[in-house]
């Protein structure tokens, strides 16, 4: 997805939820900070200067400069804490059983973001109510039949995890695969460093999900898999994979630009997407997408460490 | 042996007690060149190699090396001495006037060459390295009347000296008598040195190169190793036989000057070693005499031993950074030297000087800043390096007393410019940077902005160049809200980097088609 395409009120959003709570963990840090990271990105707009094509470099260089300036490590560790209760609260109360629910049931998880689309003191994004009449629930595109199928079939599944407190959603999502399919090899890949409120590997592992799957960190704390960035593991273990679930919005704007047709995503979309072969995909839907849909004629994803060709 | 180091404080305040001492410098004054070469390979007549020459630049050299030096020190020096009435003798007395030396009373005598020592430079990695010397100097002693000349304003100029220096540079002669040769320091002229001296009650510092041993009855003599080895001072000598010698010459005080070892000085209370500064040394050429220069004003304007030590091995640790004889001034030493925190010298003297951390900026901007100095700062990737640059540049250092140009990293730059820039690399640009004299002080950030690195340092003035309205120079609410201010510098002359390389890019099409 190009970054153009995308509203520029994108690029500012988090600045203030970011300082806001870099500012809990540390109070001395200067109000003109944030102006001053206001200020260099609306130059950099208004004046029409140079930047990154693809909206997750452009974010995930924007975003890291952030914890940069502002010094700090992970200013979302208490919001990741208070998803992560809420999810457990509602999986405690929803405990979807089939694995058609457990899907959909992740895909509306993928509203629990208080990264991008969030605004300064928003409540919760997340209640029981959300998750009414999930199988029943209209998607915008709705490839679950084809999901079901290669569900059915695979030997390895890798999950590509995105929110905090989501994560507990699609580890269900792998406690109910797993029941159903005991054979299957199962992998979840997550961040390996904070990145607004994404999981990260670490985080991953300290909740137990090394007991249900393959915990692997992609190696970056970037928006999707940059190719130049991705640890040799999560390589390995993505080549390895006959299924791969992509979660959430920075997953599907990623790699709509190759071809991985093995790929679905599982999203709330919380920004348009643009895409010559899918149009347009509007903001605020839930998509269960197959990349069949998109990858023919795109390049396939492949790992070039720093300093190849 | 007390070691006695080179600490990082300020010499501020003895700077300011040297300033506007009046010294006398008397001695032999000789023309430095330094020629670039090439080198291109063996001549065709004979076997030998064959240079291409480039360009020369002349400086003052031996005596008024030393002039030039306590001038740059904040001294009111006059020269004494006898040059020749020689294109030679012309550019002497001009380098020593354009330094702030009084060159009123230098005679000029009509058929003498003036010395000239010409030393022939390639270039190397770190610096010119020297290829070949070539000296002309005086093969017959001064003239009668050109003497007499010298002993009448010799007079004049002591009246109201604090220090007289001579500086006997001759060593055409060999070690017999001085000026024995062509040299200016003769006996009888030391003789009306001390008179004058005694009269006035200026200090009495020398040197000589041949004959120290002459300089009896002064304060201080200021030598390298063999030079104060002729007055018979071994170099582990004990505190007792070196006092022996500064009885048996009648001498206060000798300083032996050791290179990179730093200076040894002597005197009734024993052996002091001044240890060196820590220096990339790029040429040797004039160290000595900075040292002396520093170490003798700083004597003169009160100092103690210790403290004047110190300061003479900063001078001499800043001489050595640098190619050719070009001296210290004040403003050099106000700095203090580099805190360990700096980051190794990546390319060249410039760089090793210039080229900090943030944390090391820092401090070393602290005591500019408690002087009431302003700091300007300006920030940019400085890529394809262009008249535009240099303007804005000098444009921001004429804003303050010290320039720092906080550069965006090759990380940087691509993630601010877009693929295929830089297209000049970090290392490159920072030497570019480091190598102007508009620039004092260059430091690198990895950010995509420069608010962490204005944050830090909290200059007194933002410098942005390019046609920007203030609220979009990034960094103004950091500095205005302390006080400082922005100032926007415009282009000129239609220089900008992506107008320029668009130029470039076309000529080269051009070029190919």
């Amino acid at each position: 997805m190009k970054s153009w395409e995308r509203e520029v009120s994108s690029h500012f959003v988090v600045i203030g939820e970011f300082f806001r709570l870099a500012r809990e963990e540390d109070a001395s840090l200067h109000p003109s900070l944030r102006e001053e990271l206001e200020r260099y990105m609306r130059v950099r707009l208004d004046r029409g200067k140079w930047i990154p094509e693809e909206v997750t470099t452009f974010h995930s260089e924007w975003y890291r400069e952030f914890y940069r300036v502002l010094g700090v490590r992970d200013p979302y560790r208490s919001l990741k804490e208070r998803s992560e209760e809420l999810a457990r609260e509602l999986l405690a109360e929803l405990a979807p059983r089939s694995l058609e629910a457990a899907l959909r049931a992740a895909v509306v998880a993928n509203r629990l973001d208080f990264g991008v689309a969030r605004r300064e003191d928003d409540p919760l994004p997340l209640a029981v109510a959300d998750f009414a009449d999930l199988e029943r629930r209209p998607l915008w595109i709705d490839d679950g039949a084809r999901l079901a199928e290669r569900l059915e079939g695979a030997r390895h599944v890798l999950l590509l995890a995105d929110n905090a407190g989501e994560a507990l959603f699609d580890l269900h999502l792998l406690r109910v695969l797993r029941a159903r399919r005991p054979g299957c090899r199962l992998s979840i890949a997550a961040k390996a460093g904070p990145m607004l409120n994404d999981v990260t590997a670490d985080e991953l592992a300290a909740q137990g999900a090394g007991e249900l799957a393959t915990v692997v960190s992609t190696g970056t704390n970037a928006f999707g898999v940059p190719e130049r960035e991705a640890s040799a593991e999560f390589a390995a273990c993505l080549a390895d994979a006959d299924l791969v679930l992509a979660k959430g919005q920075a997953h599907l704007e990623f790699w709509i630009r190759f071809g991985e047709p093995r790929l679905f995503h599982l999203a709330h979309t919380k920004f348009a997407v643009l895409d010559p072969a899918l149009g347009r995909l509007p903001a605020g839907v839930d998509l269960v997408l197959s990349a069949e849909r998109y990858a023919e004629g795109r390049p396939a994803w492949r790992r070039r460490p720093a300093g190849a060709a | 042996m007390e070691a006695h180091g080179c600490q990082q404080s300020s010499f501020g305040d003895r700077l300011d007690a040297m300033a506007g001492l009046r010294v006398v410098v008397l001695g032999d004054f000789f023309l430095d060149e330094y020629v670039e070469c090439r080198l291109v390979g063996v001549s065709p007549e004979m076997p030998v190699p064959r240079l291409e020459r480039g360009d020369a630049c002349r400086r003052p050299g031996a005596a008024g090396n030393l002039a030039a030096g306590l001038a740059a020190l904040g001294a009111r020096v006059t020269a004494l001495g006898v040059v020749g009435d020689d294109a030679a003798g012309d550019r002497v007395s001009e380098a020593l006037r354009v330094a702030g030396v009084d060159v009123e009373s230098l005679v000029r005598e009509p058929g003498r060459p003036t010395p000239t020592v010409t030393r022939f430079t390639t270039p190397a990695a770190g610096g010119p390295r020297h290829y070949l010397r070539v000296d002309r100097v005086p093969r017959e002693e001064p003239s009668r009347d050109s003497l007499a000349r010298l002993s009448h304003a010799l007079g004049e100029a002591l009246a109201d000296a604090a220090l007289v220096f001579v500086a006997d540079y001759d060593e055409a002669g060999g070690a017999g008598s001085p000026g024995a040769a062509g040299g200016v320091v003769r006996t009888e002229v030391l003789q009306r040195v001390r008179e004058a001296a005694a009269k006035s009650g200026a200090r009495l510092f020398g040197t000589s190169r041949l004959r120290p041993g002459a300089l009896s009855g002064f304060e201080v003599v200021i030598g390298n190793q063999r030079e104060v080895g002729l007055l018979g001072v071994a170099p582990e000598a004990s505190a007792a036989e070196a006092r022996a010698v500064l009885e048996e010459h009648e001498l206060a005080a000798l300083c032996v000057t050791c290179g990179a070892e730093g200076a040894q000085w002597l005197d009734a209370e024993g052996w002091r070693r001044f240890a060196p500064r820590p220096s990339v040394e790029v040429d040797p050429c004039g160290a000595g005499d900075s040292f002396a220069a520093a170490l003798a004003l700083a004597l003169a304007s009160g100092a103690g031993v210790d403290e004047a030590g110190r300061l003479a091995a900063a001078a001499g640790g800043l001489a050595v950074e640098r190619a050719g004889t070009e001296v210290v001034d004040a403003a050099r030493l106000r700095r203090p030297p580099a805190s360990p925190a700096s980051p190794p010298p990546r390319a060249g003297a410039a760089v090793a000087r210039k080229l900090r951390t943030l944390d090391a900026l820092g401090a070393e901007l602290a005591p500019l800043r408690a002087a009431g100095g302003r700091v300007v700062f300006t920030n940019g990737c400085f890529d394809v390096f262009h008249p535009g640059h240099l303007r804005l540049l000098r444009e921001a250092r004429a804003l303050g007393d010290c320039l720092v140009v906080a550069l965006n990293s090759d990380r940087s730059t691509a993630a601010n410019k877009g693929p295929g820039r830089p297209v000049i690399a970090e290392p490159e640009r920072v030497e570019m940077l480091a190598g102007l004299e508009a620039v004092d002080y260059v430091t690198v950030f990895d950010e995509l902005t420069p608010v962490h690195a204005i944050a830090r340092l909290r200059p007194d003035v933002l410098v942005k160049g390019g046609n920007y309205r203030p609220d979009e120079v990034v960094g103004r609410a950091l500095v205005e809200e302390q006080g400082g201010e922005v100032v926007i510098v415009p282009q000129r002359g239609g220089f900008d980097t992506g107008a320029f390389m668009a130029a470039v890019s076309r000529a080269s099409d051009g070029h190919r088609s």
